[in-house]
């Protein structure tokens, strides 16, 4: 099936702008989204909550509603483009070439379908499978992700399992057909902090098994410093820097990065410390604001920062950022002698 | 141990609904005017005919107070009379005629009736129900909604009537009216229960169609519909396998409750149709004053009614494992 000279690249999205039609207004929820993924890689798209990150993820699958939804851009994945698929190919490739973990596994699993069934379904529906082999791969694949007694929790309905349990029953289904590419909704943000641990090495042991690549959304940053390729920083629909993820730690360069990093709790810390959360609202993406979108939160914003929006600049190869006075290039403009009182990215505070 | 204790509980509802229903059935029919048994004894004016009367009010207890007389049906119901019957006998001057014997052939013909008409209910008003939610906002959406709404405004005799006039006289498509048994003639038997079963289902599809798609609007927008649809199964199998069964929980119920509504739209279809069930027999049971047969024919229904809502509680468990987990528990 692989073509001879199979491509590195397995996904490039250039330009992908999603816009949900809603009686208030037109939702930009993704605006002009470009990203590559290499096979095996994997991307970790960080951001606040309705930044995008999950209509970005839905809208590169496909996944999302039809009424009062338009996508425009280019998405092409192993070599196809498949944004103008028919809906009907395009379904073909939901399961065995790309899938989801979602967010909530309390929520994600259908309440009155036995696990079994649940996991077998895509196998008997993709690969034709009878239902023996499809309940004995079943049995492997919640084997392999973890699960105890395999046998009577194929028996189970997602009630009786606790929240851990049923994120593994979630990423069993999504492995079940052996997709190419999975994406990977905030897969620990509901669970127990022991847990989510736990999860994330069983995603990234799944990942270097099979060679799959790897779209991990989160609103964490320290969830995917150790664990992604590349980071994807998103704000109000756009990226705002992306850069292989030990350069992104060195350079930073838009100061919502910056500001990002800053709220990730450090261990040396007393536990009871708030998470300092960043001061001020994203904007509206119905009339985002004409200049830079971070601009009214930013503690550098300068006059042209709200006149102008920033284009997408590279730093260096692989780096790129929207801002007109990025972190750490000086010389600054005016009002860069404020710095001494923010708190630096990465010291130790 | 649960289930006797939700037997019990069960049988003291029933016994509590039967009490009240039949009661004010009792109240209800003490007053009307006039004396019930110038209605029973319809003869002229004489000596005789007034000897007659009296003893006629004698036998029926006509004298005694209102609670002495339900007092005596309510014993008669649950015991049995001397002969073992519980439902009384109808009075007439030519001898006793026991209830037992019309309700026998009134209850299988009603229950036939209310059946065929939940079932076309549920089977117009279920796909229509989850495609035009699979469909919201769209052109189908909204002209079957409109027919609906429209469906729910007209009252049952005046569809029936229209039913009967323009599809059984005016098109002569099947009869307009008449009852043939199923062991009798299969075929006719349907072709005459269909305009009958037809009207009485209309109100219930509309219902049933409103509250399927609106339950339904709301499962699909939840996580599992996306997690379903996102192991690239077939819209159809997403709707029917997954959402289906979530959403059916308030159709249950109301399908449940609305076997009372259901009772008297069968008493003002089987009038409009002939056909000889429960509402054709209560209804001549009133205009005869037979108050013993009406009492039990009341009765019936109620036992009747709390009977399917035991059947929609326990289907309830059948559609979700949840309930079925949380019984099982406590
Ligand atoms: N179906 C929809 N109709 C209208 N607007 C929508 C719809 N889905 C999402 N949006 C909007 O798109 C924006 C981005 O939402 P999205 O769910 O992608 O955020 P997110 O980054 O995943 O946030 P979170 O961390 O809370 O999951 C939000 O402002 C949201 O209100
Ligand atoms: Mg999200």
């Amino acid at each position: 099936m692989t073509a001879p000279t199979e491509s590195e690249t397995l996904l490039e999205v250039t330009d992908l702008r999603t816009r949900f039609r809603t009686p208030a207004g037109t939702v930009r929820a993704v605006d002009g989204v470009s990203l590559t993924l290499d096979r095996g890689r994997t991307l970790g798209i960080v951001g606040e909550s309705g930044s995008g990150k999950s209509v970005l993820s839905r809208s590169i699958m496909g996944l999302l509603p039809k009424r009062n939804v338009t996508c425009e851009g280019s998405i092409v994945y192993d070599g196809r483009e498949i944004s103008s698929l028919p809906p009907a190919e395009r379904r073909k490739l939901w399961g065995a070439d790309m899938a989801m973990v979602f967010q909530d596994p309390m929520t994600a699993l259908n309440p009155v379908i036995r696990i079994g069934r649940q996991i077998t379904e895509g196998l008997r529906f993709h690969l034709g499978l009878d239902r023996r082999t499809a309940n004995e791969n079943a049995l492997a694949l919640l084997r392999s992700v973890g699960i105890p007694e395999p046998e009577r929790r194929m028996k189970q309905y997602p009630h009786e399992l606790s929240g851990g349990m049923r994120q593994r029953i979630m990423i069993a289904v999504a492995l079940a057909c052996g997709p190419k590419l999975l994406f990977a909704d905030e897969p620990t943000t509901a669970l127990d902090v022991t847990v989510q641990a736990q999860i994330l090495n069983l995603l990234a042991r799944q990942q270097r098994e099979r060679n799959m690549a790897m779209v991990l959304v989160t609103h964490d940053l320290g969830v995917v410093a150790g664990r992604a390729d590349d980071i994807a920083v998103m704000y109000a629909g756009q990226i705002v820097e992306k850069a292989p993820t030990a350069t992104l730690f060195a350079n930073v360069r838009m100061p919502y990065t910056e500001a990002l990093l800053a709220s990730i709790p450090k261990l040396d810390e007393p536990r009871r410390t708030r998470l300092k959360a960043i001061p001020g609202r994203p904007p509206s993406l119905i009339d985002p604001p004409p200049g830079c979108r971070f601009a009214p939160r930013c503690p550098y914003a300068q006059e042209r920062c709200h006149r102008e929006a920033p284009p997408l600049r590279e730093s260096e190869p692989g780096h790129v950022y929207r801002c007109w006075y990025p972190v750490g290039v000086e010389p600054r403009r005016d009002g860069a002698a404020d710095r001494t009182d923010t708190p630096t990215p990465t010291g130790a505070r | 141990m649960t289930l006797a204790r939700e037997l019990g509980k069960r049988f003291l509802s029933l016994a509590v609904v039967l009490f009240l229903v039949t009661l004010f059935t009792a109240l209800l029919i003490s007053m009307v005017p006039g004396d019930p048994v110038d209605t029973l004894v319809p003869l002229a004016e004489s000596e005789e005919a007034d000897a007659l009367k009296a003893q006629v009010r004698e036998d029926l207890n006509l004298d005694e107070p209102l609670h002495v007389r339900y007092a005596s049906w309510l014993r008669d119901f649950v015991f049995g009379d001397e002969r073992g019957e519980h439902f009384g006998d109808y009075f007439r001057v030519s001898g006793r005629d026991p209830v037992s014997n019309r309700l026998a052939e009134a209850l299988p013909v009603s229950l036939q009736l209310m059946v065929y008409s939940q079932v076309l209910a549920l089977v117009v008003a279920i796909p229509l129900g989850v495609l035009t939610a699979y469909r919201a906002g769209s052109l189908f959406d909204k002209v079957t909604n409109t027919g609906a709404f429209a469906l729910m405004a007209v009252p049952t005799f005046v569809l029936g009537l229209a039913l009967a006039y323009y599809i059984g006289v005016w098109l002569n498509w099947v009869p307009p009216s008449g009852y043939v048994p199923f062991g009798e003639d299969p075929v006719e038997h349907v072709r005459r229960m269909v305009l009958p079963s037809l009207t009485l289902a209309a109100g219930q599809i509309a219902v049933y169609m409103r509250l399927l798609r609106s339950d339904m609007v709301a499962t699909l927008q939840e996580d599992f519909i996306q997690m379903a649809r996102s192991k690239g199964i077939s819209d159809q199998r997403v709707l029917w396998r997954h959402a289906l069964r979530p959403s059916s929980l308030t159709l249950l119920t109301v399908a449940g409750m609305n076997v009372g509504t259901l009772i008297g739209g069968a008493v003002v279809v089987e009038v409009i149709f002939s056909i000889p069930g429960m509402g054709t027999a209560i209804s001549q049971a009133i205009f005869e004053r037979q108050y013993v047969a009406l009492q039990s024919f009341v009765a019936v229904l109620a036992i009747l009614y709390v009977v399917v809502n035991f059947a929609v509680d326990i289907l309830y468990a059948v559609v979700d494992p949840r309930i079925r987990h949380a019984r099982a528990r406590n």
